[in-house]
């Protein structure tokens, strides 16, 4: 099979994913010194199907890796290898080749760099081996456990004696019949006292429909605690240790001479040991299908455009009822029809509601790589910091979840290379050591936002200003008048960074004028806020889905178009004669506030067809604008308001200055939906050049 | 023409005449699917000289359609369509290839093209027939040409004595030049 194959790309990315996930369990635990087995073994599965997966799909490289990042696994479960944060360093590179190796090839000029890791895992494995195994001799336990204890239970043993917790023999019995389900109960319950470290079967079988097992258990709780809380009719508990009561009584040694009961044990071990089998491999991937459907997106975007079809055909419909209850407005068929539409019309409702519903997912899955960006920052550039996640189960639409990945991450690399001090500048001014990024994600009515906030140095507009002015961004006369609004504003314009040198972190020629673009693109704000001395936060505003909006239908020059209703501050109708001028740039006194304005016609060139005469003295004002930026987009006509469904256009247009998507509305009439946070931008740069300087941004 | 040949190329008329069904789609796709090694071209005029597109890469062929003018992109953009729910760029051929442009009559024609599974309009004068064009008789673009028209072509095709132009149609649709420079460019420091 294909390793491009979308299939093996979105299984294989998942597994990375829970990999990941699990690590960075893993280094938290590992700083409190309590590293929980269950836990390296989840990783330990995670890369296991992951190497059946590369295996499957013939995918070398991956399976190359998958196998070596096992081996190490299995060293650090067995306890020939610590998790020190050098293993954790090399694994943590692993995930991040893993994705580079996922990730489509064509965009990567060269492939990754995959021998250098393998030869960094490869080493950890051999250095650390020779410090491996302190030998305690087990030997009081009797030959008849030792013998089939494997080598990962025996570790675990040992392990648990060296944190000085007590072993103890758990002799239960079960009914063959529902064994699994009092297996099952049992192990849970044990969990909350201890370590399951292996099953045993046990020879002394009290009857045939019964089954019983020895399970050792390692527990910090004293004899006396745990057989009271453990023992019953069926379950016994003696301790085990050389102290202790003598080895396990006679009938267990004379029959499990280690020739017969040897294919046992393996069965039962599985429950506690990932298996090198293929079992575990196909159970996980049972499980997962069983759960979730993987879509393809433009299989809903089908969907969603049907649904937006039917809506049509209900408008009709609608219509259509209404010029029936014309010519008979009593008939039992007229009130049914328009009974039947308005129920058509609520489960049309419903099923769009549902279709939106299936493109949600949480934003948590950005935050997880996000939180692997942030380690491998403070890992070079010597800064320690915690990031601190909320709202990651906060939903939006599948589309803008992808899109946002990069400019979360440029804006945290922003946050940690140029936001957060060094330590030493850090403790001088009294702030804790380990710099602080938030990532906050929250849904504020139909709109969700994403803040990103550091209690780093904060950015001083002064500075911003006479580095803009520096770079040729602003003039002399510009930067006096600039308002401190604007010099914030002037790191979202192209060519500005506050580095002096681009370095490999943050300095990759993107700027944060591609991160507004990137979000101005998803119909998102972006707004920053800073305090010297405190910090910078900023605020990503985006809708929840792309897929429908509220728009308002405008026609220009003939031209008919869609505004984001989100974006329109008010729309008001105003006479020709109450536009004014200043120095050549209409404008126009609203509630005692002059707004500038902008025609639509001449920002686009519009043409009006032959034969079109909109009212010479009556003009419409659609007031549009982000927080501090308003403009007044001069229209002809306002059409109404309208759901639309936007369909994206294609490679050749999409970055049409202005034009955000397209729609339809009825009878087959395509119409344009204006990008309203680009237009506002060119409008505010050519009036803040012509008239204004800085006050508009008050 | 042969009798395969001619059993194509109505089915592709017919497909102009009116909204192709999914049995249609489908028909056509098989055919297709059979046919792609013995290099036919759908051939059609664009002005007065005769250009051709591999069969392959037409979708289908339909009547002009309603076109919405999008601001700010070159003028050989008619605008953007919608053909069954997708939004579709219609490209003016004759305009891109620097023909004159109108005079378009009832037998103007809309060819669907798919480039890097997008779909495009191309708006040609008349859709002529099916050829079939031996490799032999296909030459490299001569040398002697040049300039950005130039790079258009793809080959030049003879078919009963007349010249096929083949066209190159990631060059003809190259995303960059459908956007007017003017206004796409950030402005600069003044």
């Amino acid at each position: 099979m294909d390793p491009n194959s979308s299939e093996f790309i979105g299984e294989a990315q998942e597994s990375v994913e829970t990999f990941s996930r699990h690590l960075l369990e893993l280094e938290a635990q590992s700083r409190s010194g309590n590293i929980d087995p269950d836990r390296l073994n989840a990783a330990f599965r995670a890369v296991h199907s992951l190497k059946g997966l590369a295996g499957l799909f013939n995918a070398v490289e991956v399976g190359t890796l998958s196998h070596s990042v096992e081996g190490t696994l299995d060293r650090l479960r067995l306890g020939k290898l610590d998790l020190s944060k050098g293993v954790l360093d090399v694994l943590f590179d692993a995930v991040e080749l893993f994705s580079a190796l996922l990730a489509p090839r064509g965009e990567h000029e060269e492939p990754p760099d995959l021998i250098t890791l393998l030869e960094k895992v490869e080493g950890l494995s051999r250095s650390d081996e020779e410090g491996g195994g302190e030998d305690t001799s087990l030997e009081w336990l009797g030959e008849s456990i030792l013998s089939v204890l494997s080598e990962y239970e025996e570790h675990r043993l040992r392990e648990n004696l060296r944190k000085g917790r007590s072993l103890y023999r758990v002799h239960a019995s079960f009914d063959i019949l529902a064994i699994d389900v009092g297996i099952e109960q049992l192990k849970e319950k044990m969990k909350e006292y201890g370590e399951v470290i292996t099953y045993l079967p046990s020879a002394d079988s009290t009857s045939d429909d019964r089954i019983d097992l020895d399970i050792i258990l390692g527990s910090n709780l004293s004899f006396a605690e745990v057989s009271r809380e453990l023992s019953d009719r069926d379950v016994a508990v003696h301790r085990l240790g050389p102290s202790a009561a003598p080895p396990p009584s006679e009938p267990v040694r004379e029959e499990s001479a280690p020739a017969s009961p040897a294919p046992s044990p393996e069965v039962f071990a599985q429950e506690v040991e990932p298996d090198e089998g293929a079992t575990e491999a196909a159970e996980v991937s049972l499980r997962s299908l069983s759960q979730t459907v993987r879509v393809d997106l433009r299989r809903l975007d089908l969907l969603m455009n049907l649904v937006g079809e039917l809506g049509l055909i209900q408008a009709n419909l609608s219509t259509l009822h209404t010029s029936l209850r014309g010519i008979d407005a009593t008939a039992d068929a007229s009130r049914e029809l328009q009974a039947q539409v308005r129920d058509m019309s609520r489960k049309l409702t419903l099923l769009q509601q549902g279709i939106l519903d299936v493109r949600m997912v949480p934003i948590g899955q950005i935050f997880d790589k996000l939180h692997r960006v942030v380690r491998k920052l403070s890992r070079e550039l010597d800064k320690e910091i915690r990031l601190m996640i909320s709202g990651a189960e906060t939903v939006l639409d599948k589309l803008i979840v992808e899109e946002l990945s990069d400019p979360l991450m440029h804006m945290i690399r922003n946050c940690i290379d140029h936001g957060i001090e060094a330590t030493d500048v850090r403790v001088q001014s009294g702030k804790t050591a380990a710099g602080r990024v938030d990532l906050r994600a929250f849904q504020k009515g139909n709109r969700v936002v994403i803040e990103v906030e550091d209690d780093g140095g904060g950015m001083d507009w002064r500075k911003l200003r006479d580095l803009g002015l520096r770079r040729g961004l602003i003039d002399a006369d510009e930067a006096e008048t600039m308002s401190p609004t604007d010099a914030y504003n002037l790191i979202f314009a192209p060519g500005f960074s506050t580095r002096q040198e681009a370095n490999s972190v943050s300095g990759r020629g993107v700027g944060m004028d591609v991160v507004k673009t990137n979000i101005a693109k998803l119909s998102g704000m972006i707004d920053v806020h800073t305090e010297v001395g405190r910090g910078t936060r900023f605020a990503i505003t985006l809708p929840v889905t792309l897929a429908i909006i509220q728009a308002l239908v405008i026609e220009s020059a003939g031209h008919t178009f869609c505004i984001p209703l989100n974006a329109v501050l008010e729309s008001i109708m105003a006479e020709r004669a109450e536009v004014g001028t200043i120095e050549g740039q209409e404008v126009i006194t609203l509630r005692g506030r002059t707004l500038p304005l902008l025609q639509l016609s001449r920002l686009f060139g519009l043409k009006a067809p032959p034969g079109y005469n909109p009212d010479p003295n009556r003009i419409y004002v659609v007031v549009i604008g982000l927080a501090q930026h308003r403009v007044g987009l001069v229209v002809d006509e306002l059409l109404g308001q309208q759901d639309v469904v936007i369909k994206p256009l294609g490679r050749a247009i999409r970055n049409v200055p202005g034009i955000a998507g397209a729609t339809e509305l009825g009878a087959n009439r395509t119409v344009l939906l204006l990008d309203v946070g680009r237009l506002v931008d060119e409008g505010v740069r050519e009036l803040s050049s012509a008239v204004f300087g800085g006050e508009h941004g008050r | 023409m042969a009798g395969e040949t001619v059993d194509l190329w109505q089915a592709l008329l017919r497909s102009g005449e009116h909204t192709a069904t999914d049995e249609e789609y489908e028909h056509g796709y098989k055919q297709r699917e059979v046919r792609r090694d013995l290099r036919q071209y759908v051939a059609f005029r664009v002005g007065d000289e005769v250009y051709g597109l591999p069969i392959s890469e037409i979708e289908e062929i339909t009547k002009l359609f309603p076109t919405t003018f999008v601001p700010r992109t070159a003028p050989f953009l008619l605008g953007i369509g919608n053909v069954r729910g997708r939004i579709i760029p219609v490209v003016e051929l004759s305009r891109r290839l620097g023909l004159r442009s109108g005079g378009y009559d009832r037998n103007a024609r809309v060819l669907i093209v798919t480039l890097d599974d997008e779909p495009y309009g191309l708006l040609v004068h008349e859709v002529l027939e099916v050829v079939r064009i031996p490799p032999e008789l296909m030459e490299e673009r001569p040398g002697g040409m040049s300039g950005r028209r130039a790079d258009y072509i793809r080959a030049l095709g003879r078919y009963q004595g007349e010249l096929v132009i083949i066209l190159n149609l990631a060059e003809v649709l190259d995303p960059d030049d459908f956007i007017l420079l003017d206004v796409s460019e950030e402005r600069g420091p003044r």
